[in-house]
């Protein structure tokens, strides 16, 4: 499904064009949106040229949540969940090391993705309890990362479900159920870049 | 297993959407709830000041009359007395003339501080009549100049007047012990909009970045201008003198009744 391309397009477009105006925490967004889009462009490459391109998540989980989880840890700044944040993050580059190493790169990472989404959502849910706590941000639709929240709310549910189950569809059941399941999974990361890209658009007004 | 596995994502995506539209609408509704309960509170607190400015001009009216009436009245009558005394004997025709002027000088403080506790003369003529008959007394009483240009102001009840007649009452007092000013001009204005009442000394002047939250003086203006609904101007620079402007919008000062 190349129409995924599109969204991860415009959100490297948009994120480029406004990083001037971004505040830090946003930049990162727009590095892993940047990355995103090289890293699934590379996966295509793979595809043509009929190579394995299961590596490059091994590889994608760690920058994705490290990433992420900086974002948070700036908006969560004070709080338990900020000072374990490097820990975690480094526990997961150190995963995908170890991985590299013992090369188990052509591996299906679902325990890898299970584990990023669920602490993805727990800082999220963090984000959104401590917004409604403060009640310091008067108009959310112009809270970049109300946005961004958003987006990760309605993706990663699904995608754990995705990944959770795919591996065993493929085994036990027929390869086109397995790929549409994988075009629902491509939709899904359609609507989150659309996120991204309202999360780089939208000027913090609060 | 395949709708089932599509069916759980539709679940999983329309719990999802539904999380954040609920989270958006309750934060709306806590954020009114909170802007409501401040608002009330703001308001409560300004209820309370009202009270207990009105319940301090009640008290400082009181003992100002009975300064006037009982002392100021003994006083008088006992100047009466003591000017029909006659002595043939000097020294103690000296001792009298001494008990004449004590006493002179006596009811004059008295009459002073009575006006200070309760202006008569704004409860009688308003509020402009009392500023003047006030820098009046001032420039008789202080080495300093003073002046005074107000319009006729209309549509204030005398709680307004008089807590602007304390402010500028404070803003003087302070220009007098503190800026070591030459000159004090008091501006009183009315537009359709406001009532803009401003005082400007030469003096020192401060750093209003600096200056903290001001004295006793510097706060009981702000309860006053609390309790009007008013704004307060702070112009100050270092060795160029002070103006305090306070604006009172004709909206609020209806308002604030």
């Amino acid at each position: 499904m190349y129409a995924v391309m599109i969204p991860e397009t415009i959100a490297v477009v948009v994120g480029g064009l406004r990083l001037k105006k971004l505040q830090p925490p946003l930049r990162y967004l727009w590095i892993l949106v940047l990355f995103g889009f090289l890293t699934d462009l590379l996966s295509r490459i793979f595809i043509l040229l009929k190579l394995g391109n299961l590596f490059l998540i091994v590889l994608y989980i760690p920058v994705e949540f490290g990433l992420l989880a900086a974002m948070y840890r700036y908006e969560l700044s004070d709080s338990r969940t900020a000072k374990m944040i490097p820990f975690l993050t480094a526990g997961f580059a150190g995963y995908a090391f170890f991985e590299i190493i013992t090369g188990k790169l052509q591996g299906f990472n679902r325990e890898e993705r299970f584990v990023e989404g669920f602490l993805l959502l727990f800082f999220v849910l963090q984000y959104l309890y401590r917004v409604l706590k403060k009640l310091n941000i008067f108009h959310l639709e112009y809270a970049p990362m109300f946005w961004l929240s958003a987006g990760l709310i309605i993706y990663f549910p699904c995608d754990i479900i995705v990944f959770t189950f795919s591996e065993y569809i493929f085994s036990s059941y027929s390869t086109t159920f397995n790929l549409q399941l994988w075009d629902i999974h491509a939709i899904l990361t359609m609507i989150l870049y659309i996120f991204y890209t309202l999360t780089l658009t939208i000027p913090r007004r609060n | 297993m395949k709708y089932m596995l599509f069916g759980g994502i539709m679940v999983i995506l329309f719990l999802a959407i539904s999380v954040i539209i609920f989270f958006i609408v309750y934060q709306k509704r806590l954020l009114a709830q909170q802007i409501r309960l401040q608002s009330v509170q703001q308001e409560y607190q300004r209820e309370l000041l009202s009270s207990s400015i009105a319940a301090q001009e009640k008290e400082r009216v009181r003992i100002g009359h009975d300064l006037h009436d009982e002392i100021g009245s003994s006083l008088s009558t006992a100047k009466l007395l003591v000017n029909q005394l006659h002595h043939t004997d000097p020294d103690k025709a000296q001792i009298v003339t001494s008990v004449k002027e004590i006493l002179s000088h006596t009811i004059q403080n008295l009459k002073n501080i009575s006006l200070n506790l309760y202006p008569s003369v704004l409860t009688k003529f308003g509020l402009v009549e009392a500023l003047q008959y006030l820098v009046s007394v001032l420039s008789q009483a202080s080495p300093l100049n003073f002046s005074l240009a107000a319009d006729e102001i209309k549509g204030l009840e005398l709680p307004q007047e008089l807590a602007l007649y304390r402010i500028v009452q404070e803003l003087v007092n302070n220009a007098i012990k503190h800026s070591g000013a030459s000159e004090v001009n008091i501006l009183l204005t009315q537009t359709e909009k406001c009532i803009a009442l401003s005082v400007r000394d030469n003096g020192c002047g401060f750093d209003t970045q600096e200056s903290g939250k001001g004295g006793i003086g510097l706060k009981s203006i702000e309860a006053r201008k609390e309790m009007l609904k008013a704004d307060m101007e702070i112009q100050s620079v270092p060795g160029k003198g002070t103006c305090i402007i306070i604006r009172l919008p004709i909206v609020k000062a209806m308002q604030s009744l």
